[in-house]
C-alpha cells in the first residue's frame, strides 16, 4: 500500500482552543510542506494523485511542467501552517511539481493555526507579524520566532525616516552582510537547527545584554568575541602552534648563548 | 613584511592576555563571596571583552601597512603580560581578588603604555594608548572598591 501525505484534519487537535493568524503571502520551504487539507488519502508522498491517472490529469501536469521549464512563475499556493509544517489548501499539483523539480522555495498565502496553550509559539507569531508589518521585511525566517523582538529593536535603532526605510537599509547594510559572516563562521555547526537569522539574534542579544548595544567592530570580530565568551572552539590563525611558539619566544626574551673560549 | 608578521603575533599575545583577564573576572564573578563587588567585576569583564574585540579587529582588518622608520617592539615588553594570573580558590576574599586584579591591571597598563610609545604602526599605537587609558580607569575603579571594602 502506498503511503499518503499527512492530513490536516487528522493532525489538528480541534477540541483545544486555537487562533488563526493570516500570515499573508510569503516564501516557504518546499520541504516543510508535508500534508493536505481536503485531499486526504488521495495523494501519495510526492503529492501525486493516487487514483487519477487519466488523460486530463496527465495533460494538466504536462502544461505545468512546460510552464516551469519555460521559466514561467507558478501562482502562489494556499496553505495552512500548523506546528511548523504546511498543509496545502489549494495547489497540490504545484507542490508535486515543485518537489519533483527539487524547487527549494515556493510562494504561498499562509494561514497559521496556533493553539492558545502554545504561548511561546503564539507570541512568536505575533512578534513576527508585528515585525513584518512595521518594517515591510517579510523574508527573514527565524526558527525561534521570539527573536523578532530583537530584530525589531535593531531596526528601530537604525537611521532612517520611518520604520520601512530603516528596515530596508538595515536589511541590506547590516543583516545580510552579518548573515554572510555567520554562514562562513563555525557558528552554524555549533548551533544546529538555528538559521543564520537566529544566530544573528543570538549574537546581537548577547552584546545588547552585556554591553548595552552593538559594538562598532565588524561582525566577524563580534562572532569571534561571542564564541570566546561562550567557550566555543574557534580557529585562530595566529594562535596556531608555530606562531604561538614565536610569540612565547618573544615573550620570554631569548638570551643569546654565552660564547666560551 | 616581517614587522607586520610580528605585530600580528604580538596582537595575538595581547588578545590571549585579555582572554585570561576575562576568564579571571568571570571566575571571580561566579563566586558568591564577590557579590558586593559584582558590578565592578562585571564592568571589568565587559571591558576586557571590548579590549579583545579592539585588538582582534586591528589584527583582522587594521591597516598595518603604515610604517615609520622606528625600532620594533622590544622583545622583553611581552614579559609584562606573559605572567600567569593568580589562582582563585573558593576561599578567596573580595579584597584578595581586588588586589590580584589591581596588580594585573597595573602590569597591563604599563605594558600597553610602553608598547604605545614604541610601536612603529600608528593604528596599533593609538589602540594600545586607548587600552592603557582604559586600564588606568580599571585601576581607579578597583582602588575605589578596595577603599570602600576597607571602610
Amino acid at each position: 500500500m502506498r503511503r499518503t501525505v499527512r492530513c490536516f484534519h487528522e493532525d489538528f487537535v480541534k477540541n483545544e482552543p486555537y487562533v488563526v493568524l493570516d500570515a499573508g503571502l510569503r516564501t516557504i520551504q518546499t520541504i516543510e510542506i508535508i500534508g493536505t487539507v481536503d485531499k486526504c488519502g488521495e495523494l501519495d508522498e510526492l503529492f501525486h494523485y493516487i487514483k487519477r491517472k487519466d488523460r486530463m490529469e496527465r495533460s494538466r501536469r504536462m502544461t505545468m511542467e512546460h510552464a516551469v521549464q519555460n521559466y514561467l512563475f507558478l501562482p502562489p499556493i494556499d496553505v495552512f501552517k500548523y506546528m511548523g509544517s504546511y498543509y496545502v489548501v489549494d495547489g497540490n499539483r504545484r507542490v508535486a511539481l515543485a518537489k519533483e523539480m527539487k524547487m527549494e522555495y515556493m510562494d504561498a498565502n499562509v494561514k497559521e493555526y496556533i493553539h492558545r496553550s502554545e504561548t511561546e509559539m503564539l507570541s512568536g507569531a505575533m512578534l513576527r507579524r508585528r515585525f513584518e508589518i512595521e518594517t515591510g521585511l517579510r523574508n527573514i525566517s527565524l526558527a525561534h520566532e521570539i527573536g523578532y523582538r530583537t530584530l525589531l529593536g535593531e531596526v528601530a535603532k537604525y537611521p532612517g525616516r520611518d520604520m520601512e526605510e530603516k528596515g530596508k537599509n538595515w536589511y541590506s547594510d547590516v543583516f545580510l552582510p552579518a548573515c554572510r559572516q555567520i554562514s562562513l563562521s563555525e557558528l552554524p555547526s555549533v548551533y544546529s537547527g538555528f538559521s543564520d537569522g537566529d544566530l544573528f539574534v543570538l549574537v546581537v542579544g548577547f552584546f545588547n545584554e552585556c554591553m548595552g548595544g552593538m559594538p562598532v567592530e565588524g561582525f566577524h570580530t563580534l562572532i569571534s568575541a561571542f564564541m570566546f565568551a561562550h567557550t566555543l572552539p574557534e580557529r585562530r590563525t595566529w594562535r596556531k602552534p608555530p606562531f604561538r611558539f614565536i610569540g612565547r619566544l618573544l615573550s620570554r626574551g631569548v638570551k643569546k648563548p654565552e660564547l666560551r673560549e | 613584511m616581517m614587522k607586520k608578521f610580528l605585530v600580528r603575533i604580538i596582537l595575538e599575545e595581547a588578545i590571549a592576555f585579555e582572554e585570561k583577564a576575562y576568564r579571571f573576572y568571570q571566575n571571580a564573578l561566579s563566586r558568591a563571596v564577590m557579590r558586593e563587588s559584582a558590578q565592578t567585576l562585571r564592568k571589568l569583564l565587559v571591558s576586557e571583552l571590548a579590549h579583545r574585540m579592539k585588538l582582534d579587529e586591528i589584527q583582522r582588518v587594521g591597516d598595518l601597512a603604515e610604517h615609520r622608520e622606528n625600532e620594533m617592539i622590544e622583545q622583553e615588553e611581552l614579559e609584562e603580560i606573559a605572567g600567569p594570573w593568580p589562582e582563585l580558590n573558593p576561599w578567596s576574599t573580595r579584597e584578595e581578588v581586588l588586589e590580584a586584579a589591581l596588580r594585573k591591571e597595573t602590569e597591563a597598563y604599563e605594558f600597553y603604555a610602553r608598547v604605545a610609545s614604541r610601536t612603529p604602526l600608528q593604528v596599533v599605537r593609538d589602540t594600545f594608548r586607548l587600552l592603557a587609558e582604559e586600564e588606568m580607569q580599571h585601576m581607579k575603579w578597583i582602588r575605589k572598591e578596595m577603599g570602600e571594602a576597607q571602610q
